[in-house]
């Protein structure tokens, strides 16, 4: 059920910022969905191990987590916008 | 195939207890209607997981011409006074016992009362294990529910099925009366030395003979060749309480989940043997808790797991947090094939459980050895030999049976997480990322310590396990009832 009211969230956000490059008459090109695509998917991943380690109990291995896979998919999001609003 | 006994099905399946549940409870439990439904049942199903290979051959390299049957009172447990010598038994023996008390008056956490109440406590309710069965006493004879008898008391035929069919009953009845993964190994020439040469408990002899029934006598115990596959199965043990021990020494607490999952097993062993009884066949077992045979070899051989450098089992399931149990039964059934997981490949790289090993017992080289350490080892295998005295040793020192080596394991997790599953999937393809996955695991922070007296304050499901782990439950379709 978590993951899928995730999904559902994902899915309405990625449909809302498609619509919103719309209204805005942006043109993204193919490298740059395909960053998101993978900032999306590493950000989907920190937060599975994060509670799963935690279910582990393996609050240490959570945040280690979080640090190795969350930054990278945080640094992809950040060059993925900025990509997309400074052309 | 039609393979239905004559027994009058509802109330054969009501004396197994697999009748329909005419309580409150019977929403919420699987309904078996006769044992065709159990077989056929997901839960007789038993598949590891698609990354895992069958393969004709173990890992681990045997020279079934050097190996020879194991005389089991050379074990650790039995002969521990030989190896360090009697006065050093006496000695460690004395020096546990003070402690035990000692430890108890200073209310040391995992080693104050309670935890040993805990622990003496879980190792008992369990039935003395027979070799032939509880059913050949006179306090079993009858045929009402709760009792046991043969298919001749009741004249009746034996059941009858194919080894596949067999295979698929014995699993599902297994899993019904409690345990975990289940395999079969059919004895031949090679595999029959896995079964011990003399009992470890009172030094009987385990012999072979071509008789019809097993029998045991004042010096022996004997195994009809036509009884030749053994049923092998697993138990698992609490995580959470073996990990206590992760960086602290072991302590009543941390090993009462072993005594637990031995007791439970006996009862287990019992239930087998009596529901092999019942069908007309014969079910034999060890009297004692590692008895009749060398459990971790028929674990990999039954393809439950791969040996590593413990020198014991890890399962793809539950890794090495699992006890071995075994009956031998002249009811034919399909051998389930070894595994290749590339659990022993990793266990070259990964050396946690032997650095972690407080008596320096486990094995810290790269390559598995044919030599091995002393008379407690088996020649015949390339194994990761242990220095078992050592370890016997530490658990007099310690005054509890040490499980370090378990709770450090890599393997021994729960698997939520992702990670786990790309490592696993990874390693069992190749072994170039092992080194990597062992460096992670321990950048990841994984087993940091953990207070033992808060073990108290867990909610934690019945004998600290999940039970539903590697099992089909979200795929069981209840019936209606008729």
């Amino acid at each position: 059920m978590r993951w899928f009211l995730f999904g559902l969230l994902m899915g309405a956000g990625v449909m809302r910022f498609v619509m919103w490059l719309q209204t805005q008459n942006i043109v993204i090109r193919w490298y740059i969905w395909l960053m998101g695509a993978m900032s999306l998917l590493l950000a989907t991943l920190t937060v599975q191990h994060f509670f799963a380690s935690l279910y582990e109990s393996e609050p240490k291995a959570a945040w280690r987590g979080v640090l190795i896979i969350g930054i990278p998919s945080l640094f992809l999001a950040g060059v993925t916008l900025w990509l997309i609003l400074i052309p | 195939m039609k393979h239905h006994s004559t027994v009058g099905k509802r109330t054969f399946m009501k004396m197994l207890g697999l009748g329909p549940n005419r309580s409150g409870d019977s929403a919420t439990e699987p309904l078996f209607h006769d044992l065709d439904e159990v077989i056929a049942s997901p839960l007789a199903e038993w598949k590891h997981p698609r990354w895992v290979r069958s393969v004709d051959e173990p890992t681990v390299e045997i020279d079934w011409d050097r190996l020879e049957r194991f005389d089991a009172r050379k074990i650790q447990q039995m002969s521990h006074a030989k190896y360090v010598g009697e006065d050093e038994e006496r000695r460690l023996n004395e020096q546990r016992d003070k402690k035990t008390k000692q430890w108890i008056l200073e209310n040391r956490p995992g080693y104050t009362l309670r935890d040993r109440a805990l622990d003496l406590a879980g190792r008992t309710g369990a039935v003395n294990p027979s070799f032939l069965g509880s059913w050949n006493t006179s306090a079993h004879i009858g045929v009402w529910a709760g009792e046991v008898f043969s298919p001749e008391e009741l004249g009746v035929p034996h059941w009858k099925g194919s080894p596949d069919e067999n295979a698929r009953m014995i699993r599902a009845a297994l899993r019904h009366f409690g345990a975990d993964q289940v395999g079969f190994v059919e004895l031949d020439n090679n595999t029959r030395k896995l079964i011990y040469s003399f009992d470890a408990r009172d030094g009987k002899a385990i012999e072979f003979e071509n008789v019809e029934s097993a029998y045991e006598t004042e010096s022996k115990r004997v195994i009809p060749y036509k009884a030749k596959w053994v049923i092998v199965f697993t138990v698992q043990m609490s995580e959470e309480q073996i990990k206590l021990t992760i960086r602290t020494p072991p302590t009543p607490l941390s090993s009462s989940a072993t005594g637990l999952a031995y007791s439970r097993a006996r009862n287990i062993l019992e239930r087998i043997q009596n529901f092999l009884h019942i069908l007309g066949y014969q079910g034999l077992m060890g009297t004692w808790y590692n008895g009749l045979g060398i459990a971790p070899a028929l674990g990999v051989m039954a393809g439950l797991g791969e040996l590593s450098r413990l020198n014991r089992m890890i399962s793809p399931e539950y890794g090495p947090l699992q006890r071995i149990f075994k009956v031998i039964t002249d009811l034919p059934l399909t051998p389930t094939k070894p595994i290749d997981a590339g659990i022993m490949r990793f266990c070259r790289t990964c050396k946690k459980c032997a650095e972690a090993c407080p008596s320096g017992a486990l094995s810290m080289e790269t390559e598995p050895s044919w030599e091995v350490k002393g008379p407690w080892n088996n020649p015949g295998t390339r194994a990761y030999f242990d220095d078992a005295p050592r370890c016997m040793t530490y658990w007099l020192v310690s005054t509890a049976s040490c499980i370090r080596c378990f709770a450090v394991c890599p393997f021994s997790t729960k698997n939520k997480s992702f990670i786990h599953k790309i490592v696993r999937v990874t390693l069992s393809a190749t072994p170039l990322m092992n080194r990597f996955f062992t460096r992670m695991h321990t950048v990841l922070g994984y087993g940091p310590p953990r207070s033992t007296e808060s073990w108290w304050e867990l909610n934690l499901p019945p004998y600290g396990i999940d039970s539903t782990r590697a099992t089909q439950l979200s795929e069981i379709v209840y019936k209606e009832i008729d």
